[in-house]
């Protein structure tokens, strides 16, 4: 039997059950993993597509996808959801390893499929289906759900039953993540990370969206302006920089920050490490969650660049897609290469001397070639720092 | 600017700050029992995470984790070192993410339970979140936490270390593990490596 027929055959069966813990139901407390659709608006091509089935689907597949969409378009005016009848291969534009792509490029439309893997990545045993998304700037591009054909899927309402999957409550979960929802583990929510066997009563219906699930929702999509900040320490303005340091500052958002990017020259560097202690900020900011581990900091080697001014921008963005941004400009000063490997490569040949705050260093030997480096305290990094690096060749 | 996003890479490594973990979103994994994942995985080690890289590979982003490995529990592995492969991440300014891919911080200690060695999963851990333990330096010695940090206080090796749920998914606890939030009595790292040792 091929494995449409085994998952067609698995369709008989029915009903229903619980997807999650019995929890008291408090105030919302739903949850946002960062990236939203630009514009409050996603287009899903929501036919699944089935080993060995033609385009079109099989009628149950289709019709569970397409009311797991509508469940939540009925509950989130501010997302725009389109449902198209068509597929969209979840694997379009990944690459296969040998060069080629495991699907040719689709412009990044968003589908559903079942798998015997994840474009060209093997299903772990018990790994039922997964959501595949991908982000820049805040924004999602692509979204994708994938289930894992190895799996005895159903669509059924009900009590859960032993090693049958109900497709159309996981596809209703995983929806959920594609718009932008975390896992929500307080209240009565499709988005908790539980299938379970639903041992209070309260989750016998959990096969649709609840409040909490709807609350999230609109709160990703409402004309979100939640109040943020963003510090930028180091580099400062005109900053004078040379060797390995790190660019680093604070951010604190309402929403809570969902990633911190750093880019030189306009370029993206990556997202920094964030959540660094930074007690002084949590006492200035004590509204604002998480506000005493709002530290970020990204090491960076200063002599791969060249010498001479060079923007530095970080650029906040919080769990409902609002930014702020801070910049600094780093003063480039080095040697006459981008990394010294061994301390036996320097050499201090000449003679120092002060003057205020500033420390000299004459005929400063860096593999072989003489240099006047000048020290002066920095009251950012709490040490001191060079600020001129002369070449005496 | 590719050789300085390489630096920038490798540099953070020695950063004093924790990588932050991908943002967790949803896959369904269903619960086995920790009679399960210990025998079939290929290797449980202890181990600390020593670097974190991510590397695109077309539209595909992989994120390597690079763990000095301080003891095998189970399985056979000779080297002083291991780099898991988790599917997911950033790499030239494009995110991709895994629905519940928790990656391990760096300098994070645990106890690690690798599915295949050299395997080609999507998750290079048995049961996803299921096989990955964080250890903490406690007032008396070091303790046992599951993945989402919940205090784990023991490791049933009778009946419920040998079931797996059918119909639970995404707990981040494998069946037989017992643990409780603010527990007092927090398993102890050798007990923990002991009991994980002795099921069979």
């Amino acid at each position: 039997m091929d494995k449409h027929e085994t998952m067609k055959k698995s369709a008989r069966v029915l009903l229903a059950g619980a997807l999650c813990t019995a929890l008291v139901m408090p105030a919302q407390s739903f949850q946002l993993l960062g990236p939203r659709w630009q514009d409050s608006e996603v287009t899903i091509n929501y036919i699944p597509i089935v080993p060995g089935v033609p385009l079109a689907g099989l009628s149950h597949w289709n019709n569970a996808m397409s009311e797991a969409i509508d469940s939540w378009a009925q509950g989130a005016p501010g997302l725009k959801i389109n449902k198209i009848q068509a597929t969209a291969n979840p694997c379009a534009g990944i690459s296969n390893g040998s060069g080629g792509f495991v699907s040719p490029h689709d412009g990044d439309l968003s589908g559903v499929a079942f798998a015997g893997d994840i474009c060209g990545t093997a299903w772990n045993a018990g790994t039922l289906a997964v959501n595949v998304s991908f982000s820049s700037g805040g924004f999602y591009s692509n979204s994708d759900i994938l289930f894992n054909t190895a799996v005895n899927w159903d669509v059924y309402s009900g009590p859960i039953r032993p090693n049958i999957f109900d497709f159309k409550r996981v596809a209703v979960h995983e929806l959920g993540h594609l718009f932008g929802l975390g896992h929500e583990t307080e209240n009565l929510a499709i988005m908790q990370p539980f299938y379970d066997d639903a041992d209070n009563i309260d989750d016998m219906n959990m096969e649709m969206p609840t409040p909490d699930d709807f609350e999230g929702l609109n709160a990703l999509y409402s004309s979100a302006n939640s109040p943020m900040a963003i510090n930028l320490e180091e580099p400062s303005s005109n900053q004078i920089t040379a060797g390995i340091g790190n660019i680093r500052g604070w951010a604190v958002a309402n929403a809570g920050i969902a990633e911190v990017e750093i880019y030189i020259d306009n370029v993206l560097q990556g997202n920094s490490p964030y959540g660094a202690a930074r007690g002084d900020v949590g006492s200035a900011y004590p509204n604002y969650p998480n506000s005493d581990r709002s530290g970020f900091s990204m090491a960076v080697n200063w002599s791969l660049l060249d010498e001479g001014p060079h923007t530095v921008i970080a650029r906040a963005i919080d769990n409902l897609g609002n930014i702020k941004t801070d910049s600094g400009l780093a003063i480039v000063e080095k040697f006459d290469t981008q990394f010294v490997s061994s301390a036996d490569l320097v050499k201090l040949a000449g003679s120092v001397s002060t003057n205020g705050d500033k420390v000299t260093l004459d005929d400063v030997m860096v593999i072989n070639k003489p240099y006047r480096v000048e020290l002066k305290w920095n009251a950012s990094s709490q040490q001191f720092d060079i600020v001129n690096i002369i070449k005496l060749f | 600017m590719n050789t300085l996003r390489s630096t920038i890479a490798t540099a953070v490594m020695a950063c004093a700050l924790a990588l932050p973990a991908l943002n967790v979103s949803a896959s369904s994994v269903a619960q086995k029992s920790i009679n399960d994942l210990a025998t079939t995985s290929d290797m449980i080690f202890e181990g600390q995470v020593v670097g974190i890289r991510s590397e695109a590979v077309g539209k595909k982003v992989y994120t390597y984790i690079s763990f000095e490995v301080n003891d095998v529990v189970r399985g056979k592995y000779a080297q002083d070192t291991i780099e898991l492969r988790y599917l997911g991440g950033t790499a030239n300014g494009a995110t991709m993410r895994v629905g519940d891919m928790k990656l391990p911080s760096y300098g994070e200690r645990g106890i690690y339970f690798v599915e295949k060695l050299g395997g080609n999963t999507v998750h290079p851990l048995r049961g996803w979140g299921q096989g990955h333990f964080i250890v903490k330096q406690g007032s008396n010695g070091d303790k046992i936490y599951n993945s989402l940090g919940k205090a784990i206080t023991e490791i049933d090796t009778g009946k419920q270390a040998n079931i797996s749920s059918a119909v639970k998914i995404n707990n981040h606890t494998a069946a037989g593990v017992e643990f409780d939030t603010g527990a007092k009595q927090v398993m102890d790292l050798g007990s923990f490596k002991d009991a994980i040792r002795g099921l069979k």
